[in-house]
């Protein structure tokens, strides 16, 4: 039943939520700081993998590009320090635009402009529906991964290494309990931005048009603006994960903008659960988790993730979600 | 005469060999309940998905009050207050019966770029929707997903969610199909109950409830008009018996 679904999950959610924000003693009781390397990995894939609920799970839009978008934020990151150690003058100097590492600069900036590049493969993705939207986005990402493999300047296929995270006055990030306080906090944020977001009257629209696009259009709804609204919050999103993500490697490839890295996105969204916005959170969690106990032991673990992953989808209506839920319809 | 509340001008469309539409020129007066009948296969719904606007009519003009339309998108219609209800019931499925007239309801509530306000909590919605409730008299069922219902329910559901934007015309295709005597008796009344303040053109199928409801019918056989008149005109009408009653005299 809905009602105790949601209670449930609440529960689950609150007990998770504490686990969260005591991981870093935790770490220090097990002896483990490695710990608070890999849950900081875990709440950024999970932030990437909350934004494409977004598109996908609400909005029934299926990229297969998304890890553009986290790429793209990421290599802001990368670049702007990149010309401040080495130097170099942004654009060869012709624009007046100073290098960077200053977080409260940089990282909005790599969001913005992870939102406008959402902006701009939406506007044009959006025509087309079904397969052939799956097929256009997982082309311009792979675009973007070939553009950014051929930049010999930013290191082609090897990528940039960092000399050091973005700086944040009042808070010292290279400390990792410190970033992972950071990357918690991006998290929650987003959830609640997301949450309500959902259930506000764009939601409704973005929700409306995943079920019955023709009859929201006869309802007089032109819902390609919404449709390109929610695919560039999305990019946003996953923009941040990215500026994280390269904060916390100190490191960026263009590995992360491979398609094999949106779908690994994918993945965690319906392993968690669709259109849940938690369920791809414990998604994130699980697959994260999985693939680094199961490494432990074999270098074959996609072996035994993948008929993993296809029992869940079989049997798991809603993931990880679904099944936390106790098996019921668990909407709401 | 008045310039009537829908005009259409020498409408052509065609797929393939097949002649859908044929130099359909229709005159819908306001206030008027318009029935579109005709055989199998006439024509009628590739009608009303022209002036929906989800079908481009190959030539001819479609005109609301005087404005013509012929190039505006589906929403953009909805939004000058040409509402459509769907033969094959069209709801939204996974939402409760009053998410699906809020829905309604808030597209002709200005933009929905709203990001952050409840829009289950929004006082401008939830009035209309449940005005709109009440008048489908599904208050009870309304937090039912509409899923759920019945088929009849989802029919009248469908009918009230066209509503629920207060349109100038209201495009019904086949409102009844598919529905026991129970429900045709109920969505009679419902049609009836709206007449005079709204303009309709109608499909349907059900004879008894097009010579009861329609104020005016057209006569549609392979895409053109062949008799336009009161229910005793059109009754009276000895080609339209001859090619739509199947009568010989």
């Amino acid at each position: 039943m809905p009602g105790s679904c949601v209670s449930r999950v609440s529960l689950v959610a609150a007990c998770c939520a504490l686990l969260l924000a005591l991981l870093p003693w935790l770490a220090d009781a097990f002896g483990d700081p490695y710990l608070v390397t890999l849950f900081s990995r875990i709440l950024i894939y999970a932030l990437a993998a909350v934004s494409l609920d977004l598109i996908i799970g609400y909005g029934g839009m299926v990229s297969l590009g998304h890890a553009a978008f986290v790429g793209s934020g990421a290599y802001v990151v990368a670049i702007l320090a990149f010309h401040l150690q080495e130097g170099a003058p942004l654009f060869g100097g012709f624009l007046d635009i100073q290098a960077n590492d200053q977080a409260l600069l940089v990282w909005p900036l790599a969001v913005v402009i992870s939102a406008l590049l959402a902006a701009l493969i939406g506007a044009i993705s959006l025509r087309t529906r079904g397969m052939q939207f799956i097929m256009i986005t997982l082309a311009f990402a792979q675009m973007l991964y070939y553009l950014f493999v051929s930049l010999e300047g930013y290191g082609g296929d090897d990528g940039i290494s960092l000399w050091s995270r973005s700086r944040l006055p009042g808070l010292d990030l290279a400390d990792n309990v410190n970033f992972y306080y950071v990357c918690l906090a991006s998290l929650l944020l987003f959830l609640w931005l997301m949450r309500r977001l959902v259930y506000s009257r764009f939601g409704r629209v973005v929700r409306g048009t995943r079920e019955n696009q023709p009859r929201m259009e006869s309802l007089g709804f032109p819902v390609y603006r919404y449709q390109l609204a929610a695919f560039t919050i999305a990019g946003a999103g996953a923009g941040l994960a990215g500026v994280l993500l390269a904060n916390q490697n100190e490191f960026v490839s263009p590995g992360l903008l491979h398609w094999t890295h949106s779908g690994e996105l994918i993945v965690m969204v319906l392993l968690g659960g669709m259109g849940t916005l938690l369920g791809p959170v414990f998604g994130a969690a699980a697959l994260l988790l999985m693939e680094e106990l199961l490494s432990a032991y074999t270098e074959h673990w996609m072996f035994f993730l993948g008929p993993f992953l296809i029992l869940v989808v079989l049997f798991a209506k809603r993931g990880i979600y679904g099944w936390i839920c106790g098996g019921g319809d668990g909407h709401g | 005469m008045d310039e009537p509340l829908l005009r259409t001008v020498a409408l052509e469309k065609r797929f393939g060999a097949v002649q859908a539409t044929s130099d359909l020129s229709l005159e819908i007066a306001a206030g008027e309940v318009h029935a579109l009948i005709g055989p199998n296969g006439a024509g009628k719904t590739t009608v009303i998905k022209q002036l929906a606007g989800e079908l481009a009519p190959d030539s001819g003009r479609i005109l609301l009050a005087g404005e013509d339309i012929t190039a505006l998108p589906a929403s953009r219609r909805a939004q000058l207050g040409l509402a459509r209800s769907f033969q094959i019931t069209s709801v939204f499925e996974q939402m409760s019966v009053r998410e699906n007239l809020a829905l309604a309801v808030q597209a002709h509530k200005g933009h929905s770029f709203r990001f952050w306000r409840s829009a289950a909590r929004d006082n401008a919605l939830t009035g209309p929707t449940e005005a709109a409730l009440e008048r489908i008299g599904l208050e009870a069922r309304s937090e039912l997903l509409a899923a759920n219902l019945s088929y009849g329910e989802k029919r009248q559901l469908e009918v009230g969610m066209a509503l629920a934007g207060e349109p100038r015309l209201l495009l019904l295709d086949e409102p009844m199909a598919g529905m026991g005597p129970g429900g045709t008796v109920k969505m009679t009344e419902l049609i009836q109950s709206l007449k005079g303040r709204l303009t309709m053109l109608l499909i349907e199928h059900d004879m008894n409830a097009v010579f009861s409801l329609a104020d005016r019918i057209t006569v549609l056989v392979y895409g053109a008009a062949l008799a336009t008149g009161t229910p005793d005109e059109i009754r009276g009408n000895a080609e339209v018996r001859r090619a739509y009653l199947g009568e010989s005299e």
